[in-house]
């Protein structure tokens, strides 16, 4: 399955659907489009989700507040998980700063983020 | 949250933010440096909510189960409810977690009677916010009942679902929450309004970051990672400036760092201009980073190579412009023009090659034929000064008026050689003052040290160019002295002197800069009003743009207007054409065609720097429309109750009884009053405003403290790298020593002690930097 916006693609790994991130992810710009994909994913009842951010060199404070909020959506309201692959330090310090870090782990690559989700 | 930062916020005086890091951690795995954490603190916590939250998590955290009898999946309202009800406190957290989604829509009505009646703090918190939005919402919000809670967990709860779920439903109490005194309860108000009034939202944030409270600032800084950052960054900018706390600054700029931003290098290259040492550098590291992630975002796609030299083009320019500019000044400084000061700044402009065509643009554009011609003859002259090097007995054997251009124009190559010659000055007993004066610039501009105890001596000189000679030295080799004795200076009649204070304060307190610029400008005198636009050429724009604005839009005076318009003209930021279209409509009919200009030549200005895209000009320009929009709304409707009471220009008496007349007309209209009382209130609320002037409205006074010994009991309440603050016993003030003048045993945390010290300035009301003279350990009273 692949978004229909460039920057962010969605491949299927088993049942895990993986989104992958290979643009800045800007959240003025692409914020809806993870939005609606991921809402998308968990009307399908899809609920375990990875999001790869290796090809992904910025997530910008709007990107932040919507991972926040689908973070929120995924544990909270759907009793999913989501793992965030490929995250380099300066990522992962806003995001702990943000909390996305409350409702994401973290894992070092998707191979590991699969492990740890099939478990 | 890892161990240190709990360490760090469970440290903190205010209750709320102690519960805020606690209720975070139920969220989170408990590890086993966390439980040490917080096994420490719960011996030392004294207050029961806080320590029934350490209880729960401790427990949690040796892996407390629910009992076997325990239905975590409820069949049916009564059965879990009644289960509820029944359960341990541990296991009511249990079943609470495990509740699902769906069976908390069923059970939410019940909840409202179950969060009033639970006595733990941290259950009927849980409870508000696993239930809160699932609470259907009435009118009033059944939520609001809980903002009056006993306890301070369930407030905060209840108020993050409201900011959350139902941000309108908090309008009627707004205004109180804002006001609050817990930094908590503001920061998050401030959140919830951002739905619902984003303008009003981003001042009271930027009041707030630019505020007195640590605690706030820290918060709001962390809020502002989930705002959209073009929303916020004009304070963010800012509070980067004005922040003094190197890990909140380091916060700040990691915001910054993430948020690709075209226009924030340029604003971080002004910082570094401005700032000195270790700040200057941070400045321009992040610029490097800033400049880093602009590339690898991609948002310029191929045109960052061409971004960065248009960077290093404005660099240029905006050094060269300022230089010319400043000579100007000097220039047109009727009376009181310095001729030594003049030739140092052509000097320097002339050993600055690399800003050759740059310079002679601005001199061009800025410049009066005879001051053109003065430079010219300057600059013919300069070989002929070079062409001698100059001993301390040739020196002396000049003229006066040679001597004074020769220490002006002393060569960078032979800095050595002005020692002498300002000894041998200081030692004279009658020395030339203008001789004197260059001199010891030269030897500030040099870094000739040792001279500082003679020179201060020199402070009460009667020839104000002496004494600005030293006032330049001292900021440069006795900062800290020189910080104590400026006081005198700010309040000189003397315009120089009282610049060069107000230039030099800004090397230590920004924000008390800010505040005496908003009174030179808010003051009726002219005059003073001229000086305040003086000085604003010592700040950088962005930091007083809203002042400026705000000054522009009620002057009168066709020649202060010009001034204030050429600091427009002097700063083409990409942040200008929205604030100078707006004035265009404000401003008095005389001025628009020029403000209008001003703008047309800033939008071309963008656009050879690149900082617009000349293929988006028209939807750059759309965005100048609606923020222009957005400033003008802001300006004409009558101020919410929530809006912040500031306002970086008082409102005039006129404006101020136009909004109150507002608001009684459109009281008049809805029918509630009879028109006579309500026009007789109308006349005497516009009389009151417009000819009564309050005794509390005069200026503050300097925070410059005219030094005494005291003497006090208290605690050690921060450490952090460079200073140690205690509160003394009686005081609500945080007094902050340096850590290299007190005992090593005093940089322990609620350390208790005796100390003899002496307060050198308050920042911001709050803080009292003190210089330690003697300090005796408490034995034996640390808690």
């Amino acid at each position: 399955m692949t978004n229909q916006d460039q920057r962010l693609s969605v491949r299927e790994e088993g049942e895990i659907p993986v989104l992958v991130f290979s643009t800045y992810f800007d959240g003025e710009t692409l914020g809806a489009t993870t939005v609606q994909t991921v809402d998308h994913l968990l009307q399908q009842g899809k609920t375990r989700l990875i999001m790869d951010f290796t090809g992904c060199p910025v997530i910008n404070s709007s990107a932040l507040g919507t991972l926040l909020n689908l973070g929120g959506k995924i544990t909270d309201d759907f009793q999913g998980r989501l793992i965030l692959v490929g995250l380099t330090e300066l990522q992962r310090r806003v995001l702990g700063l943000a909390g996305v870090t409350l409702f994401a782990e973290e894992a070092a690559t998707v191979e590991k983020a699969l492990k740890a989700l099939r478990v | 949250m890892g161990p240190d930062e709990l360490k760090r916020n469970l440290e903190l005086p205010c209750k709320s933010i102690r519960l805020f890091a606690l209720e975070r951690l139920l969220q989170e795995r408990i590890t086993p440096a966390i439980k040490r954490v917080l096994e420490e603190y719960h011996r030392e916590e004294t207050d029961e909510e806080c320590r029934h939250f350490v209880e729960l998590l401790l427990g949690s955290a040796s892996g407390a189960t629910p009992s076997p009898d325990a239905a975590t999946n409820a069949d049916g309202r009564e059965t879990w409810i009644d289960s509820y009800r029944a359960a341990s406190p541990a296991d009511r957290s249990l079943r609470l977690r495990d509740l699902k989604n769906e069976d908390m829509r069923v059970l939410a009505p019940e909840a409202l009677k179950l969060i009033r009646e639970e006595s733990s703090p941290i259950l009927a918190a849980a409870l508000t916010k696993r239930f809160g939005a699932f609470i259907p919402a009435g009118e009033p919000h059944p939520l609001l009942e809980f903002l009056e809670s006993g306890f301070i967990s369930v407030r905060l709860a209840a108020l993050d679902i409201l900011c959350q779920t139902a941000p309108a439903r908090l309008i009627g109490v707004l205004p109180g929450l804002l006001a609050s005194p817990d930094p908590v309860v503001r920061s998050l108000s401030i959140q919830g309004l951002f739905a619902i009034d984003p303008e009003e939202a981003c001042r009271h944030l930027e009041c707030h970051l630019l505020g007195q409270d640590p605690q706030t600032r820290q918060l709001l800084i962390r809020s502002c990672f989930q705002i959209p950052f073009a929303k916020v960054k004009g304070s963010v900018l800012k509070a980067l400036r004005l922040e003094i706390d190197p890990e909140r600054k380091k916060l700040l700029g990691l915001l910054v760092q993430t948020n690709p931003d075209q226009e924030v290098p340029f604003q971080l290259w002004l910082m570094a201009e401005e700032a000195g040492g270790e700040e200057a550098l941070f400045y321009r590291n992040l610029l490097v980073e800033t400049l880093k992630v602009i590339e690898i975002s991609g948002i310029l796609g191929s045109r960052f190579g061409e971004y960065r030299n248009n960077l290093q083009t404005w660099v240029n320019d905006r050094l060269a412009r300022v230089l010319c500019l400043r000579i100007l000044a000097e220039w047109n400084r009727a009376g009181e023009r310095d001729e030594q000061a003049l030739t140092a700044l052509v000097q320097r402009a002339r050993d600055n090659r690399r800003l050759g065509e740059a310079f002679a643009r601005a001199c061009q554009a800025h410049w009066p034929q005879d001051l053109a011609d003065w430079y010219r003859r300057q600059c013919s002259g300069e070989t002929t000064l070079r062409g001698h090097p100059v001993t301390a007995d040739g020196f002396f054997t000049g003229e006066p008026s040679d001597q004074v251009r020769l220490l002006a124009t002393w060569p960078q190559n032979d800095s050595g050689g002005i020692k002498p010659v300002l000894e041998r000055l200081l030692a004279a007993e009658r020395p030339v003052p203008e001789i004197l004066a260059a001199g010891i610039r030269a030897a500030a501009r040099f870094r000739q040290a040792g001279f500082a105890e003679a020179c201060g001596k020199l402070l009460q000189h009667s020839n104000p160019l002496v004494v600005g000679s030293v006032l330049e030295y001292l900021a440069v080799f006795d900062p800290a002295a020189l910080f104590s004795k400026l006081g005198p200076f700010l309040r000189s009649p003397v315009p120089r002197l009282k610049i060069q204070a107000i230039g030099l304060l800004r090397r230590f307190d920004l924000a008390e800069v800010l505040q005496r610029l908003g009174s030179l400008l808010g003051h009726r005198d002219p005059k003073q009003q001229e000086l305040g636009l003086q000085c604003l050429f010592h700040v950088e724009f962005n930091l007083v743009r809203d002042l400026l604005a705000e000054y522009l839009r009620r002057c009168k005076d066709e020649t202060l207007f010009r001034t204030g318009l050429a600091l427009f003209q002097s700063n083409p930021d990409p942040g200008n054409p929205a604030y100078l279209l707006s004035l265009e409509s404000v401003v008095d009919r005389a001025f628009r065609k020029e403000v209008e200009s001003v703008r047309l030549e800033c939008q071309e200005f963008l656009l050879g720097a690149g900082l617009w895209d000349p293929a988006r000009k028209e939807e750059q320009e759309a965005v100048v429309k609606s923020e222009a929009k957005v400033r003008l709304d802001w300006i004409h409707r009558p101020r919410p109750a929530y809006a912040h009471p500031s306002n970086p220009v008082s409102p005039s008496p006129f404006e101020q009884a136009r909004d109150v007349v507002r608001q009684i007309v459109e009281m008049m209209r809805g029918g509630r009053w009879l028109s006579a009382p309500a026009l007789l209130l109308v006349a005497i609320v516009a009389y009151y405003l417009l000819f009564w002037t309050s005794p509390s409205a005069s200026r503050k006074e300097s925070s410059l403290l005219v030094a005494q010994p005291m003497k006090g009991a208290g605690t050690v309440t921060e450490v952090g790298k460079e200073w140690v603050t205690v509160i003394f016993e009686g005081e609500k003030r945080s007094f902050l020593f340096r850590k290299t003048e007190v005992p090593r045993e005093m940089t322990a945390l609620r350390t208790r002690v005796e100390m003899v010290y002496e307060p050198y300035r308050v920042y911001r009301d709050q803080i009292v930097y003190c210089k330690a003279l003697s300090s005796k350990i408490l034995a034996g009273e640390k808690k």
